[in-house]
């Protein structure tokens, strides 16, 4: 085992963290479950939640405009089922820093979400805000009729300048994860995201869609600290900040944040700190 | 608007105020409504006024606290409990049953042995809590 194993191994406090979850062996496991579902010979099982996951979110977002009654159960059953074939969660900066660390290899990939609600697709690399890591970016390579834009490889040191980047301009750094299924999930991706344009950040925010998940961390605002720049307010993506008059200062609504970090780099007075979301007794329950 | 499907799963949790305790919040400098991050505390500058009839109660100080509308947004950050000089505050949390084996914070993607080893971290930590009520 080399340094890797030792410092994120299957006992490190946070799942991604772990580096089974980057591993040629998990991949491979769920790719076999793909196959699978192609052929469409099982059922129920694995096949049954690819298959029904997409459908009823489809249904439960019209639902929300046309029966609302319906909604609820319907968005209920779209959750258990997603979260099991894709999955994302909000990091901070370090924490993204740290996966493309630990994943290899490394390479820039086009936008999903841009393509599938604008049907535009980069193919110019400083356009470009995802990043696609492990072994399964070399499937992306291959197949050019579904992921246009190809993969276009890069070496670490470049991938973390970028995101570093990205971070300073504003976007948000999620994780995606890929199948649920045969012993948890693979990462394989690092989403640069903004709002308007991320279907994960939108389907959560405007319908509650549990497929992106809140960060492992959480903005704790220190009123005594705070100037009241309102620098911060224009930074979150998750509309948890707001300007609080009485006291001209702002107020951090911690239920609504997704612990990006974005508000705590852009503070010049310290006055926001970014704490472990177990601490807090509510929190702790609220992904 | 951000839309909420209610969650049975998540706690509720409840700020509660003894006021035979906090008798005059000027003297502490309104501790508990300046630390809170959540902004759940709220000072009222008139006399109490009883729900039920809207009727003014003379028995009670002129400056209190509620903690009443805007508790659900209290995070148990436990800050105002730590600070509060006169211990008037408790914080009432009913936790939702978890059954064996399952992982307890209900996170997608936590393999159960990282749910364990945080709850014992957990643990260790709300018991060092002022105020911190499990019910
Ligand atoms: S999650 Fe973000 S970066 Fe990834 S495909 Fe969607 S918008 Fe693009
Ligand atoms: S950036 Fe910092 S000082 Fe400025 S309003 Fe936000 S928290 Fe306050
Ligand atoms: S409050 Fe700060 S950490 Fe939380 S989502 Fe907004 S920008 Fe990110
Ligand atoms: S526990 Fe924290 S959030 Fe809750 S009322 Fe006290 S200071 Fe506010
Ligand atoms: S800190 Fe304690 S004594 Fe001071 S106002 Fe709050 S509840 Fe009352």
């Amino acid at each position: 085992m080399c340094d890797i194993c030792f410092t994120h191994n299957a006992s490190a406090k946070i799942w991604f963290k772990d580096a089974k979850r980057y591993s040629r062996f998990m991949y491979h496991r769920n790719r076999v479950d793909l196959a699978k579902k192609n052929t469409k010979r099982i059922k129920g099982g694995t096949a049954a939640i690819e298959a029904a996951a997409g459908p009823l979110i489809a249904q439960a977002i019209d639902a929300y405009n046309l029966k609302e009654e319906r909604f609820p159960d319907l968005m209920r059953a779209a959750n258990r089922l997603h979260v099991q074939v894709q999955g994302a969660q909000t990091l901070t900066l370090q924490d993204s820093l740290d996966l493309i660390d630990i994943s290899s290899p490394v390479c820039f990939i086009h936008c999903e979400c841009r393509k599938f609600k604008y049907g535009f697709v980069e193919r110019d690399r400083s356009k470009m805000t995802c990043l696609g890591l492990g072994i399964g970016m070399l499937r992306w390579q291959k197949t050019p009729a579904r992921y246009v834009a190809g993969a276009e490889w890069v070496d670490h040191d470049e991938a973390r300048e970028w995101v570093i980047k990205w971070n300073k301009k504003g976007l948000v750094q999620n994780l995606m994860n890929f199948g649920m299924r045969n012993g948890g999930p693979y990462i394989g991706g690092l989403c640069n995201c903004s709002r308007p344009d991320c279907a994960s950040i939108e389907n959560r925010l405007r319908y509650g869609e549990k497929q992106l998940i809140k960060g492992e961390r959480v903005a704790i605002h220190n009123e005594e600290k705070c100037t009241g720049c309102f620098k911060c307010i224009q930074r979150c993506q998750f509309g948890a900040i707001a300007a609080d008059i009485r006291k001209g200062k702002v107020q951090i609504d911690a239920q609504m944040c997704f612990g990006c970090g974005l508000c705590e780099s852009t503070c010049e007075f310290d006055a926001i700190e970014l704490r472990n979301r177990r601490d807090f007794p509510i929190l702790r329950y609220d992904w | 608007m951000a839309i909420q499907i209610k969650n049975l799963d998540i706690p509720t949790i409840r700020v509660k105020v003894d006021r035979e305790k906090c008798q005059l919040p000027m003297i502490c400098d309104y501790k508990c409504y300046t630390k809170c991050p959540q902004g759940v505390f709220h000072v009222h500058s008139y006399p109490n006024v009883s729900r039920a009839f809207m009727k003014p109660n003379p028995n009670s100080p002129k400056h209190y606290l509620v903690a009443g509308s805007a508790a659900p947004k209290c995070i148990g950050c436990m800050e105002c409990t730590k600070h509060c000089p006169e211990d008037a505050i408790t914080i009432e949390i009913k936790i939702p049953e978890v059954k064996e084996g399952e992982n307890p914070y209900k996170h997608p993607f936590d393999s159960i042995e990282v749910a364990m080893e945080n709850q014992k971290r957990i643990e260790e930590l709300d018991s060092t809590y002022k105020g911190l009520k499990k019910i």
